[in-house]
């Protein structure tokens, strides 16, 4: 028993070892990797996140009329986020589903229709659509928009714009 | 100390970072929901076996209803192991819970998660395996081995990027919504020689943090003195609260590879 638990933590340190060194060989074995135990160490490496991603949304409603864009905001951080920060989560997966289309959309290109059925469209576009609505609304487009703060100014530049998809 | 209880400490550690992540995920289930962004019915389309012969096994804990009991049952889990009674048996069953709780996680969505999340499954799942009979010497080394993969990855890959190298990325980083720091970031941006300074002593730290395990004391303590320090900086510019447990909780491993057997 000691030694096959032995074993199995030597061959997981050397497959995590392996990920690390190559791209590859982390997408490969992330393939059948089901619980997600071979780590991906590379924080903020080697390019760092520096971009703010933004959703935004506008609806069209029965007769025809385009909404003014509004944008699905970030939680906002409390004053105790160095121990206690509840709202990290959904910011950060608002930048994990940004970063992952922006991985589809830089394979595929743009206006490739499998990007329409990827994972990280699918999660916006159920989101997007059940975010509460003040007006009646019978279809919804949304934006993916980057922005990123450079020496005082923000550059902002759109990633990607959905097709208009009915609401139910 | 025995080895015994640097595993302790190290359960310990562990338990803090998945209790917060567990309550955190309590207090704002929204991201989890149905139609969030970590949410389970389009999670489970994500790969096909998640909805194959299997999937029911899945669909019985994932739904967002159950799921949140799961997270209630480890966040209660982690409490048992963070205090310091209870049998083996409650304490063995807790760290499965633990994690098991975590491998779940992962399965539910990729959204959301951090390398926290990440080191916690690491370092649980050797905590579990080092309740087998004379596999503790061989945990702790995995534990260590793994810390010292984490940081040097990270720090090697750090000093391979021009936008590291050039002191351009922490100001970058800083200046975002999710993890900036406004003040950190005026600083960092207006006085780019501190930026650079800051950059390379982040790399340098990460870089050079397996010599902690070669045995000279000092060294080792000066190491996981600056591991500390980076890790509250972090926790406090960039609100990376779970990741200084998560991490920390590999250094009673580190110590005892390096200083202690």
């Amino acid at each position: 028993m000691a030694a096959i638990a032995v074993g199995f933590l030597a061959l997981w340190l050397v497959l995590s070892a392996l990920a690390q060194v190559s791209d590859r060989a982390l997408r490969a074995m992330r393939r059948f990797d089901v619980l997600g135990l071979i780590p991906a160490y590379n924080f903020f490496a080697p390019t760092p996140g520096t971009l703010d991603y933004h959703i935004l949304v506008r609806d069209r409603g029965a007769d025809e009329l385009l909404t003014s864009w509004r944008e699905l905001p970030y939680l906002p951080a409390n004053p105790f986020a160095f121990a206690w920060n509840p709202g990290r989560r959904h910011n950060k997966a608002i930048f994990d589903v940004m970063k992952d289309l922006a991985v589809w959309i830089d394979e595929l290109g743009p206006h490739n229709a499998s990007i329409y059925l990827s994972t990280p469209y699918l999660t916006l576009l159920d989101h997007v659509s059940a975010t509460p609505r003040t007006h009646p609304a019978t279809r919804t487009q949304f934006v993916l928009m980057s922005s990123r703060r450079r020496h005082g100014a923000v550059d902002i530049a759109p990633v990607f714009l959905s097709s208009f998809h009915p609401l139910a | 100390m025995t080895e015994h209880q640097y595993l302790a400490l190290s359960e310990r550690l562990i338990a803090l970072a998945v209790a917060v992540s567990c309550l955190e995920y309590l207090v704002r289930p929204g991201v989890l929901s149905d139609h969030g962004l970590a949410g389970w019915p389009v999670g489970r389309l994500s790969r096909p076996w998640k909805t194959g012969s299997w999937g029911w096994v899945l669909e019985a804990v994932m739904t967002s209803s159950r799921y949140r009991v799961v997270l209630a049952v480890r966040f209660g889990a982690a409490l048992l192991l963070v205090l310091p009674w209870g049998g083996t048996v409650p304490r063995v069953l807790a760290l499965g819970f633990v994690v098991v709780g975590a491998a779940l996680a992962q399965v539910r969505s990729s959204y959301g998660h951090d390398g926290a999340d990440q080191m916690c499954l690491v370092v649980g799942c050797a905590l579990l395996i080092a309740r087998v009979p004379t596999v503790a010497d061989a945990a702790l080394w995995f534990i260590a081995l793994q810390a010292c993969l984490a940081y040097t990855t990270a720090g090697l890959k750090k000093v391979a990027s021009p936008v590291w190298r050039s002191g351009q990325a922490l100001p970058g980083v800083l200046g975002t919504t999710i993890y900036g720091h406004a003040s950190a970031y005026r600083i960092l941006n207006g006085h780019p020689r501190v930026a650079r300074l800051a950059g390379f002593s982040v790399m340098a730290m990460e870089a050079a943090f397996p010599l902690a395990l070669i045995g000279l004391r000092p060294l080792t303590y000066l190491i996981l003195a600056c591991g500390l320090v980076f890790h509250l900086s972090t926790a406090v510019l960039m609100r990376l609260n779970t990741f200084f447990w998560a991490f920390v909780a590999t250094y009673p491993a580190i110590f005892y590879v390096a200083l202690a057997r």
